[in-house]
Order: C-alpha cells, then sequence, then structure tokens
C-alpha cells in the first residue's frame, strides 16, 4: 500500500510546489500592488482632477498639463533638472574608472582594504551627510569660507548656497569624490565574472591599460552601466531631498527641480491634482529618455 | 500534503510574526518621560473601558522648550486619577507637521487631539475632519464653577464669536492652549547687548520706532557686526510680517456697507479679506509701495547668503555671538536662556514701530489684543463613533484648561494662559507689547502676499528681495496667485455645500437646542452663529464679482 501512496504523493508534487510557490509569492505581490501600483495609477487618475486632498474631486481634463506648459516656475525647474541630469550623467565616470583601478589591484589584501573604504560611505545615511555639507557650506562658520579665510583669501569667501549663481554646482559638488558605493560594486561584479582567460589572451597580446580599458573593460560592463544609468537617470529626474533640506529651491526658483515643485503644490498648495500631473509628466519624461538611452547602447551594440 | 500542511503551517507561522513586527514598527512614537512637578488631581472620570488618546503637537520631548514637560505632567495627572485612560505623545516638528497630518488624515490614521497652527485649524474644520466642540463648550465642566466651560476662558464667550465665524460651519474646534485673546503678546527681537554697545549703541534703550531701528541696524552692520539672523525657512514670512502689518489698518471696510463693518464685522474679518483678494481689490493698494520697499530695504541687514541658511542656523548665528537680533516668540525664552548662559549679556524688545515719519501710511502701532481666540488643540472627528472615547477626550481637555492644571503648566512651561486668573509667568511679562501702542485693528497688511501660492510666494519673495525682479513684476504674480486662491473659495462657499449647507445645518442645531429646552446661553450663541453666517452669505452674494 506504501508504494501507490508515494506514487500518488510525487504525481501531485508539482501542484503542490506551485501552491506552495504561489503562496510564498502573494505577500510580497499583494504588498507590491497595494503600495507600488495603486499609487501610481491613482495619481494618474488624480491628475485630471482639481483636488485639495479632501473634497470631492472636481474633472478638469487636461487642465493641469495646460497649466503647466504656461507655468514659469516649472520651466525653470526643468531646466536646473536638465543641468542635474546631465552633471549626474557626466559623474558617472569617476566611479566607473575607479571600479577598475580597484579591480586591477591584484594585491588580496590591498583590495579588500580599497573595498572596504569603498563601503563605509554607504552606512552612513544620506540625511547625515546632507547636513554635513549644509555645515561646510555655512558663509559665516562652514568649514569652506574659513579655510579660504586661513588661507588668507578672504576676498574669495562665497555664500555658496546663497548664491543663485554657485546654488547649482554647490549642489552638484556634495557628491565629491563622485564615487558612488551602489554602482562601484554593481561594476566590480560585472568585472569579476569575466573569465579569467580574457584578460590572460590581453596580456599576451600586449595590450596597454588604456587598451584594456577601453576594448575590453569598458564594454564587457556595459549591461551594468546601462543599470547605473537608468538609476542616475531616474534619481536625478525624480529625486528633490537634498534642495528640499538645503535650499527649498532658492534662492528665488535657482535650485527648483519638478519633484521638489511637485511636494510644494501638493504640501503647500494643497494642489494634489495639480502635483500628480507634475508627476505623471516626471514619469514620462523619464521613461522616454531611458528607453531612448537604452535605444542608444542597443544601436552601438549592434553597431 | 502532510509535507505541505507542515509548509504552509510554518508559512502562516512567518506570515503573522511579519505582520506583528510591522504593526510594532508602525506604532506612534510614545513619549517615555516622566512628569517633572506634582500633578493636580482630577475630580471627574470617564466610563471605565480601557482608552488610549493620541495627542499630536510639535513641541516633543527633546525640544527647546518646555511645554512637552508640561502637557506630560497634565496627562500623567489625569491617568493618575481615570487609570482607564492612558495617552500616547506624536511628536513632529512643525517642519513637516501638516504633510504628516494630511497623510495621516487621508490614512484615516490622525491622532485623537491634534496641536494646531491657528491657519490650520479654518482648513482642517472646512474640510470637515475636526469635531465641532460647540455644545461641549456651551456645556457645565466638572472642573470649573459657572454654567458653561466657555466661560472659563479669559474674555469668555465673545473671544469665540470670530472663530465661529472663520469656519463654515460655525463652530468651534479647538481648545486654547498657550496663548490670551484679552494680551497683545508680541514676537519681539532678542538682542545681544554686547555687540549693540560694540557697535556704539545704548543696549538699555533699544529702538522704538523704524528709524530708530534703521540707524540701530546700519551701525551695526558698520562695525562689522551681522544686524539680524535670517534664515531662509519661516523668516520670510515674519519680517514681511513685521514689516507688513504696520500697515492698511481696517483698509478693507472701505468696500463693504457699515453693516459688514464695525464690530461685528470683526467677526469675519478674514472673509472681507477673502473677498476683496477675489474681486481683485488688494492688487494694488495705495500702501503697498511703501511697504514693500521698506521690506527690500531691511532685507540688507540680513547676513550674507541668508537664501542659502536653514532655519536652524538662524538661532545659531545668534548663539555664537556672531548676530546681534534675532526674532523669536516666549516660547524659546527657557531655551535661549540656557544655551546663551552667560556667554553674552541679551535682551529683548518689540518689533519697532513704522510711524508717519518712516511712511505716511504707517499706523504706528501695535496689534490689539486679538479678542479672539486664535490656536490650540483640536479634535479628531473620527472620535465622533466611538462615543465612550469622544467623553474621555473632551473630559482630559476641560481637565486640562481648569485654573489648577493651568497654573501647574504655565509654571511649568512658562507659557501664557488662555485661562481666566491663571498667573502670568515673570520670566515672560516682557513679551507683552506697551499696552498704550496695542490698537491696532483689523490690519490687511501683506495679505494678498501671504495669501497666495505656498508653493510660489516664498521663492517669488526670494527674488523680489534679491533684486531678480522689479517690485511691479512681483506684486502682479502673487496677487494673481492669491486672487485664484480666494476666488476658489468663495466660490465654493457660495456653491451648494457652502454656506446654504452651514445655515441649514446651524438653523437644525438651533431648532434641536431649543427643542431640548437647552439653556439660554447656548441658544443665544447659536443664534449668534445663524446671524453670522447669514451676513457673511449676504456679503459675499452682494459683493462677489465672478
Amino acid at each position: 500500500m506504501a508504494a501507490p501512496r508515494v506514487a500518488a504523493r510525487r504525481r501531485r508534487r508539482p501542484l503542490d510546489q506551485l501552491l506552495l510557490g504561489l503562496a510564498f509569492v502573494a505577500p510580497a505581490l499583494l504588498l507590491n500592488l497595494v503600495f507600488d501600483w495603486y499609487p501610481m495609477f491613482d495619481g494618474v487618475y488624480r491628475s485630471f482632477y482639481r483636488w485639495d486632498g479632501y473634497s470631492t474631486a472636481v474633472w478638469v481634463g487636461l487642465g493641469n498639463f495646460e497649466r503647466l506648459l504656461n507655468d514659469s516656475v516649472f520651466r525653470t525647474a526643468l531646466w536646473n533638472m536638465v543641468f542635474f541630469l546631465a552633471a549626474a550623467i557626466v559623474l558617472m565616470f569617476p566611479t566607473l574608472v575607479a571600479s577598475v583601478i580597484l579591480f586591477r589591484i591584484r594585491h588580496q589584501r590591498t583590495q579588500f582594504v580599497y573595498r572596504v573604504l569603498f563601503c563605509i560611505p554607504m552606512v552612513v545615511p544620506w540625511l547625515v551627510i546632507t547636513l554635513m555639507w549644509q555645515f561646510m557650506y555655512n558663509p559665516q562658520y562652514g568649514l569652506f569660507n574659513r579655510l579660504i579665510e586661513a588661507l588668507g583669501m578672504p576676498d574669495l569667501t562665497q555664500t555658496w548656497l546663497g548664491d543663485p549663481e554657485l546654488v547649482k554646482w554647490c549642489l552638484v559638488f556634495m557628491g565629491f569624490p563622485f564615487v558612488t558605493t551602489n554602482a562601484a560594486l554593481i561594476y566590480l561584479g560585472g568585472l569579476k565574472s569575466v573569465s579569467e582567460s580574457v584578460w590572460e589572451a590581453a596580456a599576451l597580446d600586449g595590450a596597454g591599460p588604456v587598451q584594456k580599458f577601453l576594448y575590453l573593460e569598458l564594454p564587457l560592463i556595459a549591461g551594468q552601466f546601462k543599470l547605473n544609468l537608468i538609476g542616475t537617470i531616474t534619481a536625478a529626474m525624480t529625486g528633490y531631498g537634498t534642495q528640499l533640506i538645503l535650499t527649498k529651491g532658492g534662492p528665488g526658483f535657482a535650485s527648483m527641480v519638478p519633484g521638489l515643485y511637485m511636494y510644494f503644490s501638493a504640501f503647500k498648495s494643497q494642489k494634489y491634482g495639480y502635483a500628480a500631473s507634475i508627476g505623471l509628466t516626471l514619469f514620462l519624461m523619464s521613461l522616454v529618455i531611458t528607453l531612448l538611452s537604452m535605444r542608444f547602447f542597443k544601436d552601438t551594440e549592434e553597431a | 500534503m502532510s509535507a505541505l500542511r507542515a509548509d504552509l503551517r510554518s508559512l502562516a507561522t512567518m506570515l503573522l510574526l511579519v505582520a506583528t513586527l510591522a504593526a510594532c514598527g508602525g506604532a506612534p512614537a510614545t513619549a517615555p518621560d516622566a512628569p517633572t512637578a506634582a500633578p493636580e488631581a482630577p475630580t471627574a472620570a470617564p466610563e471605565a473601558q480601557p482608552i488610549t488618546i493620541r495627542i499630536m503637537t510639535w513641541h516633543g520631548p527633546d525640544g527647546n522648550t518646555a511645554y512637552y514637560e508640561g502637557y506630560k505632567t497634565l496627562t500623567d495627572a489625569y491617568t493618575a486619577a481615570n487609570p482607564n485612560v492612558t495617552f500616547e505623545f506624536v511628536y513632529q516638528p512643525l517642519d513637516g507637521y501638516k504633510e504628516l497630518l494630511d497623510t495621516q488624515f487621508v490614512a484615516g490614521s490622525a491622532p485623537e487631539i491634534i496641536h494646531m497652527q491657528p491657519w490650520m485649524i479654518n482648513e482642517y474644520a472646512n474640510k470637515g475632519v475636526l469635531h465641532n466642540l460647540n455644545n461641549a463648550y456651551n456645556s457645565t465642566s466638572p472642573y470649573v464653577d459657572g454654567p458653561a466651560w466657555i466661560a472659563s476662558f479669559a474674555g469668555g464667550e465673545d473671544t469665540f464669536a470670530g472663530v465661529r465665524s472663520s469656519n463654515k460651519f460655525g463652530g468651534i474646534f479647538f481648545v486654547p492652549s498657550d496663548s490670551s485673546a484679552v494680551l497683545s503678546i508680541g514676537q519681539p527681537f532678542y538682542y545681544n547687548k554686547d555687540l549693540f554697545r560694540q557697535a556704539g549703541l545704548d543696549p538699555e534703550n533699544p529702538p522704538q520706532d523704524w528709524e530708530q531701528f534703521r540707524a540701530a541696524l546700519a551701525a551695526l552692520k558698520g562695525a562689522g557686526v551681522i544686524p539680524i539672523a535670517a534664515d531662509n525657512g519661516r523668516w520670510i514670512g515674519w519680517s514681511l510680517g513685521q514689516v507688513g502689518y504696520q500697515f492698511g489698518e481696517r483698509y478693507v471696510d472701505q468696500f463693504y456697507d457699515a453693516k459688514f463693518t464695525g464690530d461685528r464685522g470683526l467677526e469675519f474679518y478674514w472673509d472681507k479679506v477673502y473677498l476683496a483678494l477675489a474681486n481683485g481689490q488688494l492688487t494694488d493698494a495705495e500702501y503697498y509701495g511703501d511697504m514693500l520697499s521698506l521690506w527690500k530695504d531691511y532685507a540688507q541687514y540680513w547676513q550674507e547668503g541668508w537664501t542659502g541658511t536653514a532655519e536652524a542656523d538662524a538661532p545659531n548665528l545668534f548663539m555664537t555671538g556672531q548676530a546681534a537680533l534675532l526674532q523669536s516668540g516666549f516660547w524659546d525664552f527657557q531655551s535661549y536662556s540656557a544655551l546663551i548662559g552667560d556667554k553674552f549679556e541679551w535682551g529683548v524688545f518689540p518689533v519697532p514701530v513704522i510711524t508717519s515719519a518712516t511712511s505716511s501710511f504707517g499706523i504706528g502701532k501695535y496689534g490689539a489684543p486679538a479678542g479672539t481666540q486664535d490656536y490650540g488643540f483640536t479634535v479628531n472627528a473620527a472620535v465622533e463613533s466611538d462615543p465612550a472615547l469622544a467623553a474621555a477626550v473632551i473630559d482630559f481637555l476641560q481637565y486640562m484648561t481648569s485654573l489648577e492644571a493651568q497654573t501647574t503648566y504655565v509654571g511649568i512651561a512658562k507659557s501664557f494662559s488662555p485661562v481666566v486668573g491663571v498667573p502670568i509667568p515673570d520670566e515672560i511679562r516682557g513679551f507683552i507689547a506697551p499696552e498704550a501702542l496695542a490698537t491696532a485693528r483689523e490690519v490687511v497688511g501683506p495679505s494678498f502676499i501671504e495669501w497666495g501660492d505656498g508653493a510660489i510666494w516664498p521663492g517669488l519673495s526670494q527674488d523680489f528681495l534679491l533684486g531678480n525682479i522689479d517690485q511691479a513684476a512681483y506684486q502682479a504674480e502673487v496677487a494673481a496667485s492669491s486672487q485664484e486662491g480666494a476666488k476658489a473659495y468663495v466660490e465654493s462657499m457660495l456653491g451648494p455645500d457652502g454656506f446654504q449647507a452651514s445655515i441649514a445645518a446651524a438653523q437644525q442645531t438651533l431648532a434641536d437646542l431649543q427643542a431640548e429646552g437647552a439653556s439660554e446661553l447656548m441658544i443665544a450663541s447659536q443664534q449668534r452663529t445663524v446671524e453670522n453666517l447669514q451676513l457673511r452669505y449676504e456679503m459675499m452674494q452682494t459683493y462677489y464679482t465672478p
């Protein structure tokens, strides 16, 4: 009698496993639907309404988007965003180069030390780092002006975040030395997965360090670069935390970005419908730019 | 299948654990500190079922004031007398307070008692998320000798008339705290006497009018001292208020018939301003030129790079002896005393008045005692679904505003009290504006700026003060923004859910009170509410031009 029972259990196993698998996946799927997808579609829906967050929403069709087209603050914010996006893309390269250099270090212990040094900043909360920079930029008692004064050049002190001409550069400079731990780990993972024979062949062919970088390392981690690029584009286009904490978009609107304008429209003006339309516009722009960059990479690979 | 059942049991156990952990993680912050003063025992207790009341406030245990300590003393005393009622404090600094509150209301998780600033109260009341305290105020309180709880507040029933008129339900939606309707409490300058001496100024005779003030600021700047510590947050509104609310006393009365002005008109002053804004009558008042140029001139005395200075950094400039002046309220008195210690000698003086010597439009006086209650603790309308909870909340608020509890409280917090007979702590007497000068009423000032789009006007103001846009462009942009908002408000009030619905509801309440044989005070109060709503409706119907 035991053998048929075992056979029956074996026959049911795929179904059992499917059910078990679904049971494990269900909570994550449910949470994903409730906390990711529902707010996203609700935001799209709200963008066609005038809504203060409480009263009955009033259908305005494309009214919010029409208003957005004529909104001078939004236009300023868009230009600022383009600046931050360009800076963020350019500043991806120090991480790339640093990762390759780290990969080339053959001495295991030295490599370990550098990797630890790379990872330590990751455990310091972003907010703490932002507040440290805020302190350093303070014109009256901040580090930079004190340093400039100590060097005997008091005329070169600046108002930093309080200067409309400097503020965007100050915010970009906050990433110094522009090496992002997460991105570096992704690049290193990609380089480590390449077969050792490739490097040996390159050495036998007499490839120099620059040639190795341009013709081997860079193409071999193009996939990882694409992944990081998507993250960089999305963060640069939708992010606003640094501006919210440090400048509130000022002086004037000199550092205003669309994400912060969306936040202010929702929570300072009670224009939730309008804020949703900014959010949707940002999402669409981010999607288009990401798709275009992916397309560019695909064409490059095919060529 | 038994293996599958075992797996599913494990999964269920894991999910339960995860859910439990998530629930623990999501619990509101609870303040753990012990009281610092002997509590006064309340004399009444609500029903004995376990009740937890959450109180949301921006005064937290790690804040600069002793307010939290004062509140905690009162809640502990209440719990001692009513062991079934416990309290949890939900602390959120003012920066982000409204954002958190908005999401809590939308999610249905807002606390039972919520500390609110004046502008928040009407907004949330009009959205229907606050409990109307009319009936509670007009009923007796177990902690007060007298016919109604409302009589225990300084100024009595009259100080709530304007409150009732400022929301569309004609109700009272808060219990006043840390304020007084019968005193003119200012937000003066804290000043560094040592730096005054360094600049050749007499620290014992601080400036009283704007001309003296400007001369003092110039002297400080000339001596290499930062005259005023400014920031890129609240300071924009504060500095605008210092200058702006010294212009345009009773300015909007010119647009309305006599029946809407005078003392009765005081009760719906804000409606008059909204209506004038909506009609474009406040786009260009004759005093704006002087007011704005004075404000811009004032900005030259703020530290360099103030637009990049965070709110928390401005006090640092004062505390470290780099800036001579810092504006703040009495609530910071204790913390500033502790922080400054004996580093330098300091004092406070009121914001100097703008007299005719500076501008022919300057009113030369301070705001009169408001005569109206303005802020305090509101009650979440959600408590109405749980009568026992609602009763406990009201009972606690009545206890909190008893003479004994308030006396204990102001002693700890060094604050003002809205309740009759509560002594004023000596330390903060200097924050009361000189009585002879505190007579201005219905000052319109820069309402056309401040009532504009909150996402835009602070940035536009910075651009104006930095000289990036001229006065005409600034004025036009902020006026357009506030007119749009005011129009939306007026049109909503003239719509079916506005005054018509409010008047019908108020009349029904009046009829119910009469049928129940309520006290004369309650009936008269409700009658006045109905009349005010009718007057406001008539005024908007008569004067609004779409």
